[in-house]
């Protein structure tokens, strides 16, 4: 941790924190969660957890390591803690993710935001681990980061990463020959 | 359609979703929350967790000096059966307290796979560790009661030992009422979790 960070305060260094890493936290909790209300909650609530861990960071790692580290733990809590619910990205019952419609030729500038929703499909039926090492992909952490933050090693995550392009790719274009 | 046939690359969306909006903290309208009031919450919630944590304390420290000076009047076999039961009761509430910190006490820090594993151990009905503690407190607890059962009825019913049956009847019962109910509890607010933890572990390949 820097000498700065070292003489703040808790709630000081809460702010600090947060200020520098909302977005990073709620970017996991919209991989985790599609459902306004618990992607809030899930944010929420990686929030308790960073004000009540705030102490135990020593910065042996990187700030936004042990970050994500927390929000990634927090999240999958709150997965295991919630029985069932709409919404929820595990549960793949959102239906406005799950309509993928294709752009018709006169749309073809909303190629990207097709494929966006491929992707965020395509997440829906990625298991809890797999969309960890995405979401953790997406936000362009190495190997080693991932690992360091999941506890798989770094073989794993590689080859589980490189399954998961693999996997992307081929359903991708299973569809476009699939719709001609 | 050529566009649509262009390759779909994990490593394409690296770069986008970074212009998400952040909720404030959460909540819309007026239940919406500052960083500031938020930071109050928080605080409000430690001195709860403090103001628990010493009542907590206070109870231990009662009971143990109630018990303590129970046993103190008894003369005899009954203070040997009494010392017997305080100690059980001391060492039951040391462990209730122990385990009300073990449960509380999560490590959000940790990699997600050891993250699952002390999971994993939080959401069992009964660890080895807890069967370790908790056998020994029973056997203390029948052992303390069937002394003072004795000595209390020897008066009249001699050197027979069915005042001790008896107690051991009803102790049996009361222990297995009590771990059927607890085992009820868990299984209807642990039990479903620690399936899920376990699912997640297996994901993991822990």
């Amino acid at each position: 941790m820097d000498a700065n960070r070292k003489n703040m305060n808790r709630e000081q260094l809460f702010k600090e924190v947060i200020g520098e890493n909302s977005q990073r936290i709620f970017r996991i909790c919209n991989y985790y969660f599609s459902d306004p209300d618990d992607r809030n909650d899930a944010y929420q609530e990686t929030l308790i957890r960073i004000w009540e861990n705030l102490h135990s960071f020593k910065g042996n790692s990187k700030l936004s390591t042990w970050i994500y580290r927390v929000s990634v733990n927090a999240c999958l809590s709150r997965i295991r803690s919630e029985k069932t619910r709409n919404g929820m990205i595990e549960t793949g019952t959102n239906p406005d993710i799950l309509q993928v419609e294709e752009p018709s030729t006169e749309e073809e500038d909303h190629l990207e935001e097709y494929k966006t929703k491929f992707l965020l499909q395509f997440m829906l039926k990625l298991n809890t681990v797999d969309r960890t090492l995405v979401s953790l992909y997406l936000e362009e952490l190495s190997t080693r980061e991932i690992a360091e933050i999941t506890g798989i090693s770094e073989t794993n995550v590689r080859v589980r990463i490189h399954r998961i392009k693999e996997r992307i790719k081929n359903e991708w274009e299973e569809k476009q020959h699939g719709t001609g | 359609m050529n566009g649509r046939k262009s390759n779909m690359e994990l490593d394409d969306f690296k770069n986008r979703n970074k212009t998400h909006t952040t909720p404030e903290i959460t909540g819309e309208g007026k239940n919406r929350q500052t960083m500031e009031t938020f930071i109050e919450e928080l605080k409000a919630l430690d001195a709860k967790e403090r103001k628990k944590a010493g009542i907590m304390m206070i109870i231990l420290v009662m009971f143990i000096a109630v018990y303590s000076s129970s046993f103190t009047l008894q003369k005899g076999d009954m203070k040997t059966g009494y010392s017997l039961l305080v100690l059980g009761f001391i060492i039951a509430i040391v462990y209730a307290f122990w385990r009300y910190r073990r449960i509380k006490d999560v490590n959000y820090t940790a990699p997600t796979t050891v993250f699952l594993t002390d999971a994993e151990q939080r959401c069992r009905f009964m660890t080895p560790v807890d069967w370790l503690i908790t056998i020994p407190i029973l056997i203390l607890f029948i052992a303390g009661g069937s002394v003072i059962v004795y000595s209390t009825f020897i008066r009249y019913f001699g050197d027979s030992l069915v005042p001790v049956f008896i107690y051991l009847g009803i102790m049996a019962g009361a222990i297995t009422v009590g771990f059927w109910a607890s085992y009820r509890n868990w299984e209807k607010d642990k039990g479903w979790m620690l399936k899920k933890v376990q699912e997640l572990k297996r994901e993991f390949g822990i």
